[in-house]
């Protein structure tokens, strides 16, 4: 009776930590970020018997996707549309992978990241940290691939002139 | 970044275009300055992600949440069918793949390969991988002949744990390591020098790929093989027997 379980535990579950990282970067606060993955795990358990297709990867962070686009917008008609506070998008604590690089070069590289729009920032997130093909993330963020590659072209292009922005304020 | 080949361009570095395509794309960018800086932009970028920009781990609590979740759904009775048909997530992502819009976009890309790498090509991709890693002289990101150096590095960047040991003393010296792509997958590259000839261990969390034979593609030998969650694949412009005996050391070290 519990094969639904055992079947999601062991082709679901594996992929709770990129649906965290998605989450994370979406909505920018570990709460939010709690409360969708939370949310969209349920909604995939239960729609787990109707999934038909092979990815499972692309399929949970498109539920985690909408769990966090269906949030957002129930705020927006709560009247409030809170900034991402400071605390939020700070690391979760320093690994000593962290330590050894100039920590505050991360956290210029992350808030230019957070700043993308979401559509730019989400398929640059798959693509670098998850390492999702453009197929996956077409499917996790239900774009055409033509337009999860121009995604892609403009958010390291945004990125990029950030930077180069960055680095010339350094200099002056 | 005016080139209009640009997408092309980006699908390379991301591995998702291969063999002769992948060959066209090339020799494009050898002759276009706009795509060079954009490789090397994009390059650059995601290394700095990769180094600087962290993964959020799902914090245990939260696993623990998860999984009493599932006990309490288990628990319930068993939904009826229509129920559960309204209880389904939404199907939007079951459609992505199926509209007009794919089909427009398949003619349009028609040279790009989205699927599976075959054998024949994937035994490209990991040439090509190593042929360019070559050219741009930057086959090396953490340069050390001591695997205790070498492994913590790839953990820091990899979700997956490359078997990384020393075999000087039968020849083959550990110099360091990168993180590359092989057709759209991000591979850990273990370098070792074997007299003048580097050899480039390939290895990549298991996608289900069928692997090539071994084989001899543009002037570099190449060997495959599979673990129970890991693929590997040794290049080399080393004579075969040489690689043949590299790989050998390899599969006797314990995971």
């Amino acid at each position: 009776m519990h094969d639904r379980r055992q079947r999601f535990e062991a082709v679901a579950l594996p992929h709770l930590d990129a649906a965290y990282n998605l989450a994370r970067w979406l909505s920018h606060s570990p709460t939010e970020a709690d409360d969708i993955v939370q949310d969209a795990m349920l909604r995939a358990f239960r729609g787990f018997d109707g999934f038909r297709g092979e990815q499972v990867k692309p399929w949970l962070l498109a539920i985690v996707r909408n769990c966090w686009r269906n949030r957002a917008a129930d705020t927006r008609r709560r009247g409030h549309a809170p900034l991402p506070a400071e605390d939020d998008l700070a690391f979760d604590g320093p690994s000593p992978e962290a330590e050894a690089v100039n920590a505050s070069e991360g956290r210029k590289l992350e808030t230019m990241i957070a700043g993308l729009p979401e559509d730019f920032r989400t398929a640059l997130i798959l693509r670098e940290i998850e390492d999702l093909s453009y197929r996956e993330i077409a499917e996790a963020t239900g774009a055409p691939i033509g337009t999860v590659m121009s995604r892609l072209a403009r958010a390291r292009a945004l990125l990029k002139n950030q930077w180069s922005a960055e680095d010339a304020n350094v200099v002056r | 970044m005016s080139c209009a080949e640009i997408l092309r361009t980006q699908a390379f570095i991301d591995g998702e275009v291969v063999g002769a395509d992948a060959e066209a794309i090339e020799r494009h960018i050898e002759g276009c300055a706009d795509c060079q800086a954009f490789c090397a932009d994009a390059a650059a970028l995601s290394d700095a992600i990769r180094t600087r920009a962290p993964r959020h781990a799902a914090p245990a609590a939260l696993r623990r949440r998860v999984e009493a979740m599932m006990e309490d759904e288990d628990a319930r009775p068993a939904p009826s069918p229509a129920r559960s048909a309204r209880r389904e997530p939404p199907s939007f992502w079951r459609g992505a793949f199926s509209g007009a819009g794919v089909t427009a976009l398949a003619a349009g890309l028609a040279t790009l390969a989205f699927l599976p790498p075959s054998p024949g090509t994937l035994a490209d991709q990991v040439t090509l991988a190593h042929t360019n890693a070559l050219m741009r002289g930057r086959t090396i990101e953490v340069v050390s002949t001591d695997h205790h150096t070498v492994k913590p590095w790839f953990a820091g960047r990899l979700p997956l744990s490359p078997p990384v040991a020393d075999f000087a003393a039968q020849g083959y010296q550990l110099t360091g390591g990168r993180v590359d792509r092989v057709a759209g997958a991000t591979a850990a590259v273990v370098v070792y020098q074997h007299g003048k000839h580097e050899i480039d261990l390939y290895v990549w969390a298991d996608r289900g790929w069928a692997l090539p034979p071994a084989g001899l593609s543009r002037g570099y030998h190449s060997i495959f093989w599979k673990t129970r969650d890991l693929d590997f694949a040794a290049v080399s412009d080393t004579a075969a027997p040489e690689l043949a005996n590299f790989v050998d050391l390899v599969r006797a070290e314990p995971e």
